[in-house]
Order: structure tokens, then C-alpha cells, then sequence
């Protein structure tokens, strides 16, 4: 059946400013000590407290030693065990090894010292690369998935604008796409249940494996009821796992699309299927950048943004020296002192301090400082990203207390963070004693719980 | 024979360089990396989003200027 609707899709998920940190090209460099490079990102150990003795036995081996060695630990069972057991972050003040010896079950240590009787490595090693297994492994997966995700919804979309009716190839380019939402939705339902059922330190590996063999039902079942998923998006997600379902199974279903009959039908599911993924991408916390950016408190965007005009302008000495001089000696501007409003859509208004734009006639000049704005407000994104990733508080919960901070009403902020009403006044009610001296540093005052939050009567 | 922690890093590098075609799980990398460095100091491991936030960290850690850095690592970046 062919129909030559023009279609305008319109998708939840912003495959420009998602924060995407899939496992990627890695490099080794040594500045001023070592640096792993791993994508757009970089890992460098940062010390706490003092220096210790080091290990004159580990100091002795050399680099293709150590690498066999460890690639003899990837198939060591009872290394996989302690990499299992181990946390995903450790907070921000304790040394890695204090914390996870009081955090791992008594049985994982015992293994760690068993395997250290039989490996060239001390214990304390074993328990840093068994941590830092751990935590790569969570940086990467569902990211790549949400790569492969993004990649598969644009051929997808392109096929259906540049067909005019529904053939195998549009039916195989859907099945695709909606295998890999299903599989990215249910990694991070899986994901955001460990992170709201089970406290840090009770994630252990037996309780992974429970919330892995609860079933993606159960799971859903389990955020609806904690009000983290509002009842309407809880039954857009059964329905994703349903169609996907009945596609899986039935052969006849798969082949006639489940009974859909036009593009502009499979449009819709589409872009249902899109807002479903997004639900769960923000309440697991993986893309709360944007909403920090638009709606976080006043202290911290000044914060955050003067950072990434910093970051800015370090990359700009080195790659763009010209241009920046033309900014810096232009009488109008304070370089470092620019801030800009993202809720504004044209980025000409966006600019709020730092440059005077009165009778301003320089078109040459007004580019090259919106590229300056442009990429100032792609750092902004990271600075939140890596501010994120650093508090003691989740990620979610993380963008919860700058909007709680910022005085929006508990709906306005259930809105943006695709979250229930009653899970935000739950969450003011803890986040004021559980953030720690990173988070109060960033903010100015973190609200309490004051007065009764009743429903309205009915 | 105690080994130098200035020639264990080139020796990565070079080791890292010479496996271009032959690349090794990120994981790897960063185990090997990590290893090194809880050898000299007790630390956290902490993630940089991009070029200018590493570098200006390790230039606020260690009082090595930016232009430098930058130059190292644009010398040591394949």
C-alpha cells in the first residue's frame, strides 16, 4: 500500500547533546604521570591523602608481565567474583582501597588474598584493577547500546521518509530498531532498579542477580510503584515490551509489522517508542545534563558555566589564537566573565553578561564570538556531565537537588525529569542529609522539607 | 632491578603505539594504567569529559604550564 504523506518525525532523544561515552579508541599518554585516553574522555588518578610505600615486588615487573598476568586474571573465576562484588563509585574523599575492604562481603577479600598468594600482584592491586574492571564496564555498556540505538533510529527514519509505502526492507529496518530499544530500555530499567531498591552499599552481586532475574515486567512493575515511572509512561513501556514480543515470537506478526498499515503509523510508534527510551535514559540518570543546564540553580550554572569559559578559552589559546585575541581586545567583551541563558533558542539573545552589545555593528566579530558561545556551552555540558559523575549523590538525584535548589515547584521538576510529583517531595526529603560537602559547595542552600505536602482533595 | 616509573610509561607508549592494528579492550589499558599508578600514591580515579578540564587539572596538580602540557599532549596524541 503506498501513501505520500510527507513525514516530520519528531524524536525525544537529541542525538546532538545525549551524553554518549561508549567504549572507544584508547590511548596511553604520560603527562606529567599517566593518562588513559578512552574516546572523548580521560581517567587519571588523582591522589587522597599520602603518599605510600610502594610495592617493591609489583615495581620490579615489567609492562608485557603485568599484561599477561592480567589478561590471566580476565579468565579467573574467582577474580570475576570480587569484580562482581566490587561498587560502581567510591566517594569522592576516601582512598579506593580503605573503602572497598569495608565494602566488599568477607568472602571476596579471602579470594583477593588467596589470589594474591598465586599471582605476581599484592592484594591491594588486585582489588584497584578488580574496581576499576568494574567501573569500566558500567561506563560502556548500555552507552554503546544507546549508539548503536541512535544509529539504527536515523536509517530508520530516513527510510520511511524516502519510501512511500511499507516493504521487507522498512519491515526489517523497524524489527531492528525496536530490538534495540528494547535492549537499551531494559538494560536501563535494570540499571535505575539497582539504583533506587539497592543503597550502594548493599550492591552486592547476588543482589544484581536478583534484580536481573526479577524479569523486565517485574522491574517496571517495581519503578512504577516507587513513583519514579508515572503510572502513563509505565503502560507506554509495557507496551514497547509487548509489540516487541509479539514480533519476537510470531514470524506472521514480524512479517506485517504487528498490523501497521502506513508510515505515518509506524512514524508514531516510533516516536513513542523514542520518548519511552528517553523516560528511562533521564531517570537512570544517563541524560540530565540538558535539564541541569536549563533549569539548575542560579549558584551552580554560574559555577559550571564559568568553569567551561575557562575550559574554553585554555582550548581556544592553543587552537583558535587569533580569533581569541580579536575577542580579547575588543572593548566590549569580558572574555571570562560571558554567561549566557540556554533557554533561549536564538543563541544572538542568549549571551546575558560579559559583552556589550549596544550599537555593536561588527558582523565579522559577532560570529566569531557565537562560535566562542557555541562551544562554551558544549564545555558547560561536560563540566555538568563531570560534576555529575563526581558527587555522592547519583546522577539522578544529583540533577533532583539542583532543581530543587533552583525553587521550581515539585510538578515543574516531575515534568522535566519524567518523574512522579510524589518522588520528588520523597527525595527532598533525603537529599539535604545525604549530599556531601562537594554538592553543598556548589549550591548555596539545599532546601529541607518544610510543611505538609498533601494531595488535593478529590 | 627496580624499574624506572619514567621508562615503564614510554614502554607503555611504545607498546601502545606498535599495537595500532592490533587493539587491546580499553579495559586493559586502563587495568595496566591503574596498576602503575597505585605503585607510588593512594588516589581516587578520576574521569575528565575533555581535553582543557584534564589539562588544566593536571596543570593546577603539578604547576606545569598549559602551553606545555598541550604540546605534549598534541606530540604524544596519535
Amino acid at each position: 500500500m503506498g501513501d505520500d504523506i510527507d513525514l516530520d518525525l519528531s524524536f525525544t532523544i537529541d542525538a546532538e547533546t545525549v551524553s554518549l561515552s561508549p567504549i572507544g579508541e584508547y590511548q596511553v599518554l604520560d603527562l606529567e604521570g599517566p593518562v588513559v585516553i578512552v574516546g572523548d574522555a580521560s581517567y587519571r588518578v588523582v591522589p587522597v591523602g599520602e603518599e605510600s610505600d610502594p610495592s617493591e615486588e609489583v615495581r620490579e615487573l615489567s609492562v608485557d608481565e603485568i599484561r599477561a598476568a592480567l589478561s590471566e586474571l580476565a579468565d579467573n573465576d574467582d577474580f570475576q567474583s570480587i569484580v562482581n562484588n566490587c561498587p560502581t563509585n567510591t566517594p569522592l574523599v576516601y582512598d579506593d582501597i580503605d573503602y572497598l575492604t569495608r565494602h566488599l562481603p568477607r568472602t571476596s577479600l579471602q579470594k583477593c588474598q588467596k589470589l594474591s598468594e598465586s599471582t605476581p600482584f599484592e592484594k591491594e592491586v588486585l582489588l584497584q584493577v578488580a574496581y576499576v574492571e568494574r567501573q569500566n564496564s558500567l561506563i560502556g555498556h548500555s552507552d554503546n547500546v544507546l549508539e548503536y540505538y541512535l544509529e539504527q533510529r536515523a536509517e530508520i527514519a530516513e527510510k520511511l521518509r524516502s519510501t512511500d509505502g511499507i516493504d521487507s526492507d522498512l519491515e526489517r529496518s523497524f524489527f531492528s530498531y525496536l530490538l534495540l530499544a528494547s535492549a537499551l530500555i531494559e538494560e536501563l530499567t535494570t540499571e535505575t532498579v539497582l539504583n533506587e531498591l539497592f543503597r550502594e552499599e548493599a550492591r552486592l552481586d547476588s543482589i544484581t542477580e536478583h534484580v536481573r532475574s526479577m524479569g523486565h515486567a517485574k522491574r517496571l512493575e517495581k519503578l512504577c510503584d516507587i513513583q519514579i515511572l508515572t503510572g502513563g509512561d509505565h503502560g507506554s513501556l509495557v507496551e514497547v515490551k509487548e509489540r516487541r514480543n509479539n514480533l519476537v515470537h510470531d514470524a506472521q506478526k514480524r512479517a506485517g509489522l504487528d498490523e501497521l498499515e502506513s508510515r505515518r503509523e509506524v512514524a508514531q510508534i516510533l516516536e513513542k517508542t523514542d520518548r519511552c527510551a528517553s523516560v528511562l535514559l533521564t531517570i537512570s540518570g544517563k541524560n540530565i545534563e540538558s535539564v541541569i543546564a536549563k533549569r539548575g540553580c542560579e549558584p551552580y550554572i554560574e559555577h559550571a558555566q564559568s568553569e567551561a569559559v575557562a575550559d574554553t578559552i585554555t582550548t581556544w589559546e592553543q587552537e583558535y589564537p587569533e580569533r581569541l585575541s580579536r575577542l580579547q581586545d575588543c572593548e566590549r567583551a569580558v572574555l571570562e566573565g560571558i554567561r549566557w541563558n540556554t533557554e533561549e533558542s536564538d543563541p544572538g539573545n542568549n549571551i546575558t553578561e560579559g559583552f556589550t552589545f549596544d550599537g555593536f555593528d561588527d558582523e565579522e566579530l559577532y560570529e566569531i564570538l557565537m562560535e566562542f558561545v557555541s562551544d562554551a556551552s558544549q564545555a558547560f555540558l561536560d563540566r555538568i556531565d563531570a560534576d555529575a559523575n563526581e558527587s555522592n549523590l547519583d546522577r539522578f538525584d544529583f540533577a533532583l537537588m539542583m532543581l530543587l535548589c533552583a525553587g521550581h515547584s515539585y510538578g515543574e521538576i516531575a515534568r522535566w525529569l519524567d518523574t512522579d510529583e510524589k518522588y520528588v517531595q520523597r527525595k527532598e526529603n533525603v537529599i539535604a542529609w545525604r549530599a556531601s560537602k562537594f554538592e553543598k559547595d556548589l549550591v548555596e542552600d539545599i532546601p529541607r522539607p518544610e510543611d505538609p505536602a498533601w494531595p488535593p482533595e478529590a | 632491578m627496580c624499574v624506572n616509573s619514567d621508562t615503564t610509561i614510554q614502554e607503555a607508549i611504545s607498546i601502545d603505539l606498535a599495537m595500532n592494528h592490533e587493539r587491546m579492550h580499553p579495559r586493559d589499558l586502563l587495568l595496566q594504567e591503574r596498576l602503575r599508578s597505585t605503585m607510588s600514591a593512594k588516589g581516587q580515579l578520576r574521569r575528565f569529559e575533555n581535553r582543557a578540564q584534564l589539562l588544566r587539572h593536571i596543570s593546577e596538580e603539578t604547576g606545569t604550564d598549559i602551553d606545555t602540557l598541550w604540546d605534549e599532549y598534541e606530540a604524544q596524541v596519535e
